[in-house]
């Protein structure tokens, strides 16, 4: 059995992703700075990370998954789902808060959990499972939402508007769920069973790890992740809309590969994957704040993706000869 | 052993991805995949006694077909219509923003040789042919919501979205009350409404000594018109308005003006009127909705397509013949401002 666990390497690849952040932090100082002003305050690194936390919590599961060679597609459409769910209990079913809030989890490990089912039991692609599943939730969230479903009660609302420190409740929670993804992924033998997994599924079956509850349990764990975050956003907006999730998926696969992941699998930290959303959250930020055209926003953050990835890539092939 | 990663998809998967795909495809029929209207009873008024035909079969067909906007407002209005007229109407088109699927759907609508074809013109250019060769087949086509104008379709009826800029920034400029400064605009930019909208917005805006920001692009999403507005709001300075240009950009904004604290300083106009939209603007962080009246796109849809098929008026010996219609070539079908004054009226109870 191959397997690489959290090693060398992938503590340079997420520090080689600080470095260039680095870097471009440095060249903005320097080539605008009348922009560094507006963009080195506490109001806005409060408001990248409030905007980065919903993408966070999805990127922390999707780096699960990903360890474990696998990933899904459904994880914005679970979110939209479970937001919409958990607002329809609570304002129009006449649920207690927590009692919705406990619905709409419920729901959200179920979808993770039939998603695992069917690429684990049934041996579906996991690719072709959240494909089909993502259309499901997407349909379901719209039959159930609307256009949205508003003035989510005040008791709700706190979990996505209290603040500490400065910072909303999503922010920390993201932290905490950050916290706590890399303990288990780094410390404990459960989790470090994924990096067998996703190295090398046949021979870590024929070691005697029990590969499909793994997976079961990746997908579980990363349905009630996006549960979670459509549950955390509808209460930081007081309305739970059904189509928050649209597109999150991809931009969740991405954070994950750029903070350090695999699509072969094996690899990826808890703390790279928010790494990766925090770097893209800042560029985008920093565009916004030099009034870039849109236009040249995507080219630019484009260029930065793969000349980052590219770089990671390159360094890798020299060190492994 | 389950294959996990995405490049190993075998035969054996895609026979599993067959049933699984067709239980998808049955819940998928429940959500709206192409819905069928049932012919309604005749009723008495003076269109259904010129011969309608209950087999008479109105097709309206659009991407993102079961969108929260088109099921609320667009598809209540398109079965009333099918029940005034007694005729048949039907909904079909992908449930995302495809437009190949959208091109197929018009491809394979127009096989079917349907009475009449709305179509909400997603892409401007792509639309023409599938368009044109339903019109060459025979089938009478118009478009709804958004235009392809350089297709050859009857009509467009739709609102007008250098007004809707207009309006909305008659409202931002009467809230502001001689405050100057600048104005972020945010919507769909490739989009050539909204494009338009940007326009009639900067014709009012700029002539009362706003300046208008770049338009930003928020895709549609109000989680990404929330981070767009965010940095918008830390990055320009003396930044006095917000104007948004698709459906969830006024919750993006929003939702960013109250989380920095801005509200009743930073004034935001928005596109649409729905619960979320009413729901900021009662709390006075949205300044003015200009809402569509989206219910006449597809109610007035239907009835252009029946009068081209079922009109006493004639123009010429043979009006077909000769390239005449008895319908306006557009329908302009206006726009509403809900302010906080009128916004008790527009949300609904509970």
């Amino acid at each position: 059995m191959s397997a690489r666990a959290p090693s060398r390497f992938v503590l340079t690849r997420e520090l080689g992703l600080l470095l260039l952040l680095g870097v471009i932090l440095v060249l903005f100082r320097v080539l605008f700075p009348v922009s560094w002003e507006k963009f080195a305050t506490f109001a806005n690194f409060a408001s990248v990370v409030r905007n980065m936390a919903f993408e966070g919590i999805l990127a922390l599961g999707m780096m699960l998954m990903m360890v474990g060679g696998a990933f899904d597609l459904s994880v914005g459409a679970t979110a939209s789902m479970v937001g919409v769910v958990t607002g329809w209990l609570m304002k129009r079913g006449g649920w207690p808060v927590p009692a919705a809030v406990a619905g709409g989890l419920a729901l959200a490990a179920l979808s993770g959990f039939i998603n695992g089912f069917v690429v684990a039991k049934v041996r579906v692609n996991a690719l072709i499972t959240t494909l089909g599943t993502m259309g499901i939730f997407s349909g379901l969230a719209l039959l159930v939402g609307g256009p949205g479903i508003t003035f989510l009660p005040e008791s709700f609302a706190i979990f996505g508007q209290a603040q500490f420190l400065g910072l909303q409740m999503p922010v920390w929670l993201m932290a905490a769920l950050g916290l706590a993804g890399h303990y288990c992924l780094a410390h404990t033998r459960y989790f470090r069973q994924f990096y067998y997994v996703g190295s090398n599924p046949k021979a870590a079956h024929l070691s005697g790890l029990n590969v499909e509850r793994l997976q079961m349990t990746a997908f579980t764990l990363m349905g009630l992740l996006a549960g979670l975050a459509g549950i955390v956003y509808a209460a930081r907006v007081s309305t739970a809309s059904s189509t928050v999730g649209v597109g999150k998926e991809l931009g969740a696969i991405t954070a994950c590969i750029l903070g350090g992941a695999s699509l072969q699998g094996g690899r990826g930290t808890a703390w790279g994957a928010l790494l990766g959303v925090f770097f893209v959250a800042l560029m985008q930020n920093m565009l916004l704040i030099k009034q870039v055209r849109p236009e040249w926003q995507g080219i630019i953050l484009g260029l930065v993706l793969v000349f980052a990835v590219a770089v990671d890539s390159l360094l890798n092939r020299k060190q492994q000869r | 052993m389950s294959p996990l990663t995405m490049n190993q998809l075998a035969r054996r998967d895609l026979l599993k991805l067959a049933s699984f795909g067709a239980g998808a495809a049955a819940l998928g029929a429940l959500t709206g995949c192409e819905q069928r209207e049932p012919a309604a009873s005749a009723t008495t008024t003076a269109a259904s006694s010129r011969a309608a035909n209950p087999n008479e079969e109105y097709v309206w067909l659009s991407a993102n077909a079961n969108l929260p906007l088109f099921t609320t407002h667009d598809h209540p209005a398109l079965r009333l219509a099918g029940q005034d007229l007694g005729v048949k109407v039907s909904i079909a088109g992908p449930n995302s923003v495809d437009i190949p699927g959208l091109v197929a759907a018009v491809e394979q609508t127009t096989a079917r040789k349907p009475a009449g074809m709305m179509v909400v013109g997603w892409d401007p250019s792509a639309l023409v042919p599938a368009i044109n060769a339903a019109l060459a087949a025979g089938i009478p086509v118009v478009c709804v919501d958004a235009d392809v104008p350089a297709s050859k379709r009857l009509s467009f009826i739709g609102t007008d979205w250098f007004e809707l800029g207009v309006r909305q920034a008659e409202a931002m400029v009467k809230a502001l009350a001689g405050r100057k400064g600048k104005v972020a605009l945010l919507g769909l930019i490739e989009q050539e409404i909204d494009q338009k909208a940007f326009a009639g917005f900067r014709s009012v805006a700029e002539k009362a000594g706003l300046t208008c920001l770049e338009p930003q692009q928020d895709k549609g999403n109000t989680a990404e018109a929330t981070r767009v507005a965010a940095g918008i709001i830390q990055g320009a300075s003396n930044l006095v308005g917000m104007a948004g240009f698709d459906s969830e950009s006024g919750p993006g904004m929003a939702q960013a003006i109250k989380e920095a604290k801005q509200t009743g300083q930073i004034l935001a106009t928005c596109v649409e009127a729905e619960e979320p939209h009413l729901r900021f603007l009662k709390e006075g962080v949205l300044t003015a909705c200009v809402g569509q009246k989206r219910e006449l796109f597809t109610y007035l849809g239907v009835r252009a397509l029946f009068e081209v098929n079922h009109s006493p008026i004639r123009f010429t010996k043979n009006d077909q013949a000769a390239g005449v219609t008895p319908i306006a070539s557009g329908y302009n079908t206006g726009t509403y401002t809900v302010t906080r004054e009128t916004v008790d009226f527009f949300l609904r109870p509970g």
